[in-house]
């Protein structure tokens, strides 16, 4: 006890003497140190704003959910046995299982009457646990429901047209949710950290480039790497201890300012202040400890002779030799040009925190896009294997009635011609597997499953577009004929329309920018045959179709000679070309979609030309049932329970194992709103451009400071005022111009950067393609220019004012020091 | 590592070479040197021969191409960038001539700066300190800043910064290259005075015959070759002027 209290005294006097020796020095050099106090306090605001709202988000999630669902579990469609069954704890035997009891409550329950033999069915809500039982305990209980309960009731009825369905509750799934938000913050630390890093890195490599002198004369006496890093470390603990409180505090003022107008408790744990310590530490640490290693490696001497600027100037020996040509040595004297070293890590340095600032308003729109983009409310799986409902215009006219009944319910409060249910996409399986009953009646198939493939007019494909090659007739077995250069490609997705359910197709696609008409795909005839096309592949834009463009497709018929198996993507098909006979189908493009998201373009044709180009018959599968984002949870409930009345009472000889999932949408899309991650990233996104200014003025005004010696000599030898202020007005200028060009491309390669990681890398991981067309946002760069352009000629410009000011102390018999007073 | 137990300082085939463009300049060209323990060595030279270079190199602030420095029977060049750092704070003091001070610290900041650097504990230093104080006569100076004080103050500073921790061997690169005769003098004799009272040794580079002559031996720097002046005989001045 006595020995660990001794180890604690010692702790206490070791950093009680090093924050003591580093508040001295922080605070002795404290105009030196204001930028460290304005990175560091920035650092600590946008961790705090991140972690705060984290926490929170969990909080509003939970409150959202538990808002809309007081249950864990809804049974749908349960027979009067299998109720009893639920409702009366039973065993397999008939007995009571007394552990039911305690495993789960029955909340409510909805009772139906079958149409088809006038019996009763259920759908039951459960809560497992009671009210106050644990989260882990709630899973536990759901798990041990669905092993051993839920196969007793299976067995209860040996056959039944309808099969009970079991779906558990976003309360239920809280906890993936909320290990999902954990996974995501964590992987914003992480990036926050290396963003943090970079920034006090800079500004710290700034400060060493500066007094690399100093570290000299240190290092000549015995300084090694411990002691710079101890010294620099304890100096920006400090500065970090005193930015601390003021950062925590404004974080939690401006998050609270961000979620109080949802109106939702604002609640987040205490121990959120620790992590931001903990990762002000760390962020310090990380941030010293490379700049030290470097400086401490470097020779004592050539540290020293650095004091005379030599370290900013690149010698004209080092200057371009390109092709045997020396960069001429008129333009080498140009100053901007000796400091080329120094100005091009400055205005890469800074100009990037422009760069992130757009990247963070870009992330804030694609969020809200994203949010807004249409998503299926429910899926119809249409089981054809055991059942004989089929997607055909009584199923079409049964859903779209539903639209009428949900007038009928709730008109008040809408427009008469409100639409609840706002779109139907037909749909299956595109990449089905070998023996699949499903692949023969997909109404969507994949080109290169089906070894078929696409020739595009060169003039319709972009430059550089990838996964295309140059279609020759002499490479192929059973060339296509037509007139014209071709490209061609397999990464197609074929899709059936029916024409006698056409307008549900019609009403779906309405929801995205359409050029053309898509209704002219009906007046398909043996003279035309229209399609209607995408014009992007893997979400970015790869076609310039035009109305009345012409495509071929091909049919494969019989393969002459093998395709080695080893080959894949372009190889594979130039050899199937070479190696497969074809038949080929010309089709006109009567419509294009410019922003469906894709992963290989849709092109969408009549039922017979998609028999014809796969060989399959076009029967669907799968409805995708998209709502009104108006509606609330109460509506999606009521269209819901339309959905499955209908399918029981309005389908009569047609009903069988049709299965329907709610996706909660809605919900998730509500719960994501209040989340405020669109608010919370252009918050961010300022923070960070506030980093830039910082950056210039810091560099720019040491920098100047050094040069001031260069400014005095030139004036001893004939220059005057105006002569050094127009090196001053010059330096400005010239770095205005340059931000001015760095700034706009490195904005454009931020933005297409999260265009690009957005749109085609997190589809491969998600399997969701959500498009966004690649754009710039102007007003932001408009920001970003501006800030770049001012800081650039500001940053340069202003130091003159404290030359000037230097300078006439000097000369007026001052000590030339007021400008450091 | 060499074991030579009565030599402070030697150097064996020292080559310092510096690439511009396509050609290669030599600055020290096989420098061999050996010092005793207590002995006062002048290097001369002309401006540009090297001969700061190899007293930077022999101090460990630079570091050579080639060949071996070994300082109280350890070989330096071997040492990584904090073996160094803490050796020379231990066992090394250097003048500059230029004094390079530290700008923002007073005197006495200045003066403590090694013991800093050296953890060294408050007690170890305070006899030290004093009589360096006072030898060089800088008690009334102790909380000036540099730039409020002389360039004889400046390099008087220098010189207690460079002995405060005591150090077995002194390197000075022209530490009075930067004043006048008068106080060039002055800060002479304090410097060669304490040192021997210290019995320490001392590696000095100056293109001050002056200076030279107080030496117990003269090497000359000739574009990077180092030879001993054979001929120069302590206190015979002709020697010295023939030059």
């Amino acid at each position: 006890m006595q020995l660990r209290r001794a180890m604690l005294e010692r702790i206490w006097e070791y950093l009680k003497r090093n924050i003591k020796i580093a508040w001295k020095s922080v605070f002795f050099n404290f105009k030196q140190y204001c930028v460290f106090f304005a990175a560091i306090f920035i650092v600590q605001l946008l961790y705090g704003m991140m972690a705060i709202s984290a926490t929170n988000n969990n909080s509003v999630a939970f409150q959202q959910i538990k808002e809309e669902y007081d249950y864990h579990y809804v049974i749908r469609n349960l027979t009067l046995s299998q109720y009893n069954y639920l409702k009366d704890y039973k065993n397999a035997d008939r007995g009571t299982f007394d552990f039911l009891k305690k495993l789960y409550v029955i909340v409510d329950y909805d009772e139906r009457i079958n149409a088809l033999d006038n019996k009763e069915v259920y759908d039951v809500y459960l809560r497992f646990g009671k009210e106050d039982a644990d989260d882990s305990l709630v899973l536990e209980y759901a798990q041990q429901f669905e092993t051993d309960y839920l196969p007793i009731l299976q067995n209860l009825e040996s056959y039944t047209y309808q099969n009970y369905q079991a779906d558990s509750t976003l309360l239920l799934d809280y906890n993936d949710r909320v290990d999902s938000n954990n996974t995501t913050f964590w992987i914003i630390t992480l990036l926050l950290i290396v963003l943090s890093v970079f920034l006090l890195m800079s500004v710290y490599n700034i400060r060493i480039n500066q007094y690399k002198f100093t570290y000299g004369v240190y290092m000549t006496f015995g300084a090694d790497f411990k002691m710079l890093f101890g010294t620099a470390f304890w100096e920006l603990f400090v500065v970090m201890l005193v930015t601390y409180i003021p950062a925590v505090i404004a974080s939690t003022v401006i998050v609270y300012f961000i979620y109080a107008p949802s109106g939702f408790t604002f609640a987040f744990s205490a121990l959120v202040f620790l992590q931001v310590f903990v990762f002000s530490l760390l962020v310090v640490l990380a941030s010293v400890f490379m700049p030290m290693r470097v400086t401490s490696m470097r020779q004592p001497m050539s540290l020293i002779k650095t004091e005379d600027n030599s370290n900013l100037v690149s010698s004209p020996r080092k200057s371009f030799n390109l092709l045997g040509k020396k960069f001429p040595l008129q333009y080498e004297l140009y100053s901007i040009w000796r400091f080329r070293k120094y100005n091009i890590q400055l205005l890469t340095t800074a100009i990037v925190f422009c760069a992130l600032f757009i990247c963070g308003l870009y992330l804030a729109n694609i969020y809200t896009t994203d949010l807004n983009y249409p998503r299926a409310q429910f899926q119809m799986q249409l089981d054809l294997a055991n059942t004989y409902v089929k997607y055909d215009s009584l199923l079409s006219e049964d859903l779209n009635e539903i639209n009428e009944a949900f007038l009928d319910a709730y008109g008040d409060d809408f427009d008469e011609d409100f639409q609840a249910i706002t779109g139907i996409e037909t749909t299956g399986n595109a990449t089905p597997t070998e023996g699949d009953p499903d692949v023969a009646q997909s109404p969507v198939t994949e080109a290169n499953y089906i070894n078929s493939f696409m020739l595009v007019n060169k003039k319709d494909v972009k430059a550089f577009a990838s996964g295309f090659f140059v279609y020759r007739t002499d490479d192929a077995y059973s060339p296509y004929e037509g007139e014209g250069s071709y490209k061609v490609t397999n990464d197609v997705l074929y899709k059936a329309v029916d024409p006698d359910n056409s307008e549900d197709l019609f009403h779906f696609l309405d929801q995205y920018t359409i050029e053309g008409d898509p209704r002219q795909i009906l007046e398909s005839n043996d003279d035309v045959q229209y399609v209607i096309v995408g014009d992007s592949k893997s979400n970015i834009k790869t076609y310039k179709f035009d109305v009345g463009d012409k495509i071929v497709l091909s049919t494969y018929q019989s393969a002459v000679t093998a395709v080695d198996s080893n080959l894949s993507g372009k190889s594979l098909l130039r050899r199937q070309i070479k190696n497969y006979s074809y038949t080929y189908t010309e089709f006109e493009v009567c419509a294009v979609i410019k922003d469906i998201p894709s992963g290989s373009v849709p092109v969408y044709m009549l039922n017979d030309a998609y028999q014809t180009v796969t060989k399959r018959e076009p029967t669907v599968t799968q409805l995708n049932i998209y709502t009104n984002p108006d509606l609330e949870n109460e509506h999606i409930d009521f269209i819901e329970e339309q959905m499955r009345t209908m399918l029981i009472e309005g389908n009569e000889g047609n009903v069988g194992a049709v299965s329907i999932t709610n996706m909660n949408t809605l919900a998730e899309n509500h719960i994501k709103e209040d989340e405020h991650y669109n608010e919370l990233y252009i918050a961010i996104s300022i923070l960070i451009l506030c980093i830039s200014p910082i950056i210039w003025f810091f560099s720019q005004t040491l920098y100047y400071f050094k040069r001031e010696k260069e400014f005095n000599i030139i004036q001893s030898m004939g220059a005057n005022g105006s002569d050094i202020r127009i090196i001053y007005l010059l330096g400005g200028l010239s770095m205005a111009v340059m931000s001015l060009i760095v700034s706009i491309l490195l904005s454009y390669l931020g933005s297409y950067l999260m265009f690009y990681a957005y749109n085609v890398i997190v589809p491969n991981f998600s399997g969701e393609y959500v498009r966004y067309t690649f754009y710039m946002p102007w007003y932001a760069l408009v920001i970003s220019v501006v800030m770049s352009v001012a800081c650039g000629f500001f940053s340069a410009y202003l130091p003159y004012r404290s030359y000037f000011k230097h300078r006439y102390s000097l000369e007026n018999g001052g000590s030339g020091m007021e400008q450091d007073e | 590592m060499a074991t030579n137990t009565e030599y402070m300082l030697q150097t064996e085939s020292v080559i310092k070479q510096y690439r511009q463009s396509d050609s290669v300049i030599t600055a020290v060209n096989r420098a061999n040197i050996k010092v005793e323990k207590g002995e006062f060595v002048a290097i001369i030279g002309s401006s540009g021969s090297g001969k700061s270079t190899f007293l930077h190199i022999c101090a460990g602030l630079d570091r050579a191409n080639a060949g071996r420095i070994i300082v109280d029977n350890v070989e330096i060049t071997k040492m990584g960038a904090d073996q160094l750092g803490r050796f020379r704070g231990e066992n090394m003091g250097f003048i500059y001539q230029r004094h390079n001070l530290i700008p923002q610290f007073t005197a006495l900041e200045n003066i403590l700066l090694p013991t800093v650097m050296c953890n060294k504990p408050d007690m170890s230093y305070q006899e030290s300190l004093r009589e360096l104080v006072e030898h060089l006569g800088l008690s009334d100076r102790l909380h000036h800043l540099p730039s409020e004080m002389s360039g004889g103050q400046c390099q008087r500073v220098a010189i207690a910064r460079a002995l405060i921790n005591n150090p077995q061997i002194l390197f000075a690169d022209e530490p009075t290259g930067n004043l006048d005769r008068a106080n060039a003098d002055e800060v002479l004799k304090l410097l060669l005075k304490i040192r021997e009272t210290r019995g320490q040794t001392l590696l000095m580079v100056t293109h001050d015959l002056a200076i030279a002559e107080k030496a117990d031996r003269i090497f000359r720097m000739d574009n990077g070759v180092l030879s001993l002046d054979r001929d120069y005989v302590k206190g015979n001045k002709k020697t010295i002027d023939s030059y």
